[in-house]
């Protein structure tokens, strides 16, 4: 690699210089050099952005874990078949916790491949079930496709409890970004259905509320990875084309909507510092301590939406270290 | 949304892998990152385990998962010395990967730049003159340029501003008053300073330009009136560019001093990103100013009694706005303002109820602020 001095520049796709954008931003100085080894996301191009996950997830998509059984099973869905992925620690002794895990992906993006190495992990170092949703993604699938299909998983998660394994009264709903707002969704209908119980909600920067109306959102039109734009363009897809914001959303499809949380799930969040997406996760949580809701609320500093994929960095990792201790103590996962 | 981490063993070409390589490590160098970060942080890269080694302490290590790593070390796959004792390395399993020369050798002037092997420098310093020019050309080749750099403490790939200093005393040392002006703005970063002409050029690496400028404004204000000071200074602020550009830094620097006045508190520092579209007028011959009839206008007013004081009345007025504002600014007396205004009216013909005889007012000032520099606007400081 001689001859690549610092001078040098690709005939094609220049990478950024670190100094370039986003310096206005004290960010993380690890997440900022872990900045020069993400792809560019672009929401405007859904499908090249699902070939781009799928190509950049492969290396650990196919990813093993001796101490953890992995599964595939189709269920009947709302909308015809159903993929789930379960994964069931070896060495379960009696019935375990379990973990629905809804993947974030703007609701127009990502799989089951892209949560392929977290479900290992949660399933690893929490010692519980978890079970991967491949719910129907947007603008094909429009809300409430998505929902049902947590909502249908969820269902036969608890209606299968002897079978899997499951304490069905150790069910946790985990979302992150969009996941986030069909996690808390799920839980809300379940709520209303007096449906399956819900015992745990874990959301990681959660997408919650369509109306784009928070500080944050206000002000990060530029922050890393994750932008304004790119929450009005997951909303239009997922509402169908109606403009985010409009009268008469739901609260099953926008939860930052939902008027009445008392009852609730205890519920833990993480946001992050540069993420237009935080302060609606910050009063999400404060509208569940009025509700009295169990909550914790974590907001991890100098870091931005998803930079918890740079897993190395000391932040990241106090991010995953608490979301195992988190889940851990509230489901009373067993020692062994 | 997450997961878009690109792996180096992925999906680059070979060259957009190692540019990957060379802006991950200047990021890590840039943000000042912790030895241990920049180990993890090496090891993350190069998806294997990774090493530094400091004379007198056990070696440091991480794998991948930025886990610890403890135990005997085994024979790197890949090492650099840092030439002191210390060393870098990976620790890959059957032999190195393609990338991995880059990653070791980056990794090393990254530990090089980031151990603490002395007290940091935050204090504004004398830099060899030679070094600095050389940074400040635009002919010296990149590696000449990026020697420079280094030796001078500054990351080549990362930004720099730079900043010219000119005291208004013609006999006054410039890096001494560069040298008192930044080490009162108690920049964090260190500035290296060096006499040009009659100028010190200051080289800043720093991601707070709009914080030094406004720390710089209120220093210059504050040393018009202190004894111990620098003295009135023009300070010229230049584009942050990269460090390898630093010419175009330099070149903008000197335009914006052109616009900087000793003699105005507010003016004393002229930043060329606040100037905007005005540093076109820095390309108007000097005789086609002396020649237009509205600068003579304001020539013959300094030249008049208390013409000095009728041109900061103007000044004020035209940058604020407002009679009020102006007088508070020079505290004086509104009306002595207005009475000053009216006479400027009638020597000049101007109507500061017109808002085109207000443009060419304040274009007329420029472009006397322009000629200045030749001794036409009265330079020393009044208040």
């Amino acid at each position: 690699m001689r001859g690549a001095g610092p001078d040098a520049r690709p005939g094609s796709g220049q990478v950024r210089a670190p100094y370039g954008d986003h310096v206005e931003y004290a960010i993380d100085v690890e997440l900022r050099a872990g900045l020069v080894l993400l792809a560019e996301a672009d929401l405007d191009d859904i499908p090249a952005f699902r070939r781009l996950w799928d190509r950049i997830s492969q290396p650990t998509a196919e990813a093993v874990l001796p101490s953890v059984g992995v599964k595939d099973v189709d269920l009947d869905g709302a909308g015809g078949p159903l993929r789930v992925r379960l994964y069931t620690p070896v060495s379960a002794v009696g019935p375990l916790p379990a973990v629905l895990l809804i993947h974030s992906g703007g609701f127009v993006g990502g799989s089951i491949a892209t949560v392929h190495a977290e479900a290992l992990r949660i399933a690893d170092a929490v010692h519980a079930v978890v079970v991967a949703v491949e719910y129907r993604l947007a603008p094909e699938h429009p809300y409430p496709a998505a929902l049902d299909d947590c909502s249908a998983a969820l269902a036969w998660l608890a209606a299968r409890a002897d079978e899997l394994g499951v304490d069905p009264r150790r069910i946790a709903v985990h979302g992150t970004s969009a996941g986030g707002a069909l996690a808390v969704a799920t839980a809300l209908r379940a709520r209303e259905d007096a449906g399956p119980e819900v015992a745990f909600v874990h959301l990681n920067a959660p997408m919650l509320d369509d109306r784009l109306d928070t500080p944050s959102m206000r002000a990060f039109v530029d922050t890393p990875y994750f932008t304004r734009r790119a929450a009005e363009t997951s909303w239009r897809s997922y509402l169908a084309g109606v403009e985010p914001g409009s009268p008469g959303v739901p609260a099953l499809a926008a939860p930052g909507r939902a008027e009445d949380l008392r009852g609730f799930p205890p519920t833990y969040i993480a946001v992050m510092q540069f993420d237009p997406l935080r302060d609606e996760g910050l009063t999400f949580a404060r509208r569940l301590l009025d509700a009295e809701v169990p909550v914790e609320l974590h907001l991890f500093p100098q870091t931005f939406h998803g930079s918890s994929v740079i897993a190395h960095a000391e932040v990241s990792r106090r991010e995953s270290t608490e979301e195992v201790a988190v889940l851990r103590r509230r489901l009373r996962a067993a020692p062994w | 949304m997450k997961g878009l981490l690109i792996r180096l063993s992925g999906t680059d070409t070979e060259a957009q892998a190692a540019l990957r390589v060379i802006e991950y490590f200047d990021a890590l160098t840039v943000g000042q990152a912790t030895v241990e970060a920049l180990v993890r942080g090496t090891a993350a890269l190069a998806e294997c385990p990774a090493g530094i080694g400091v004379p007198g302490r056990p070696p440091l290590r991480f794998d991948a998962a930025g886990e610890r790593r403890h135990g005997p070390v085994p024979e790197p796959s890949s090492q650099v010395d840092l030439g002191d004792g210390g060393a870098v390395w990976l620790e890959r399993d059957g032999g190195p990967g393609p990338l991995d020369e880059l990653i070791v050798e980056r990794m090393a002037v990254a530990a090089r730049a980031l151990l603490p092997a002395e007290e940091p420098r935050t204090r504004p310093s004398l830099a060899d003159v030679a070094l600095v020019e050389t940074v400040l050309s635009e002919r010296e080749p990149p590696e000449e340029r990026t020697k420079a750099l280094r030796r001078l403490g500054l990351v080549p790939g990362g930004p720099l501003v730079v900043i010219v200093v000119a005291p208004a005393q013609p006999d006054a040392d410039p890096a001494g008053s560069a040298i008192a002006l930044l080490s009162r703005t108690r920049t964090a970063r260190a500035a290296h300073i060096a006499a040009i002409d009659r100028a010190a050029a200051v080289l800043v690496q720093t991601a707070d330009r709009d914080g030094l400028r406004d720390r710089l404004a209120v220093i210059a204000r504050e040393c018009l009136g202190d004894p111990g000071g620098p003295g009135a200074v023009r300070v010229g602020i230049g584009r942050r560019t990269a460090a390898m550009d630093a010419h175009e830094s330099w070149a903008s620097a000197l335009l914006a001093l052109r616009f900087a006045d000793a003699s105005t508190p507010e003016d004393a520092v002229a930043d060329v990103e606040r100037l905007g579209t005005t540093v076109v007028l820095a390309g108007v011959p000097a005789a086609q100013w002396r020649s237009d009839r509205h600068v003579q206008h304001l020539q013959a007013l300094a030249r008049g009694r208390g013409g000095g004081v009728d041109l900061e009345v103007l000044d004020a007025f035209l940058r604020t706005g407002s009679l009020r504002q102006a007088a508070t600014l020079l505290h004086m007396h509104h009306s002595s303002v207005a009475s000053r205004l009216a006479r400027i009216e009638q020597r000049t013909g101007w109507s500061f109820a017109s808002c085109d005889d207000v443009f060419q007012a304040r274009l007329a000032l420029v472009g006397l602020r322009l000629l200045g520099a030749e001794g036409e606007h009265p330079a020393g400081p009044r208040r």
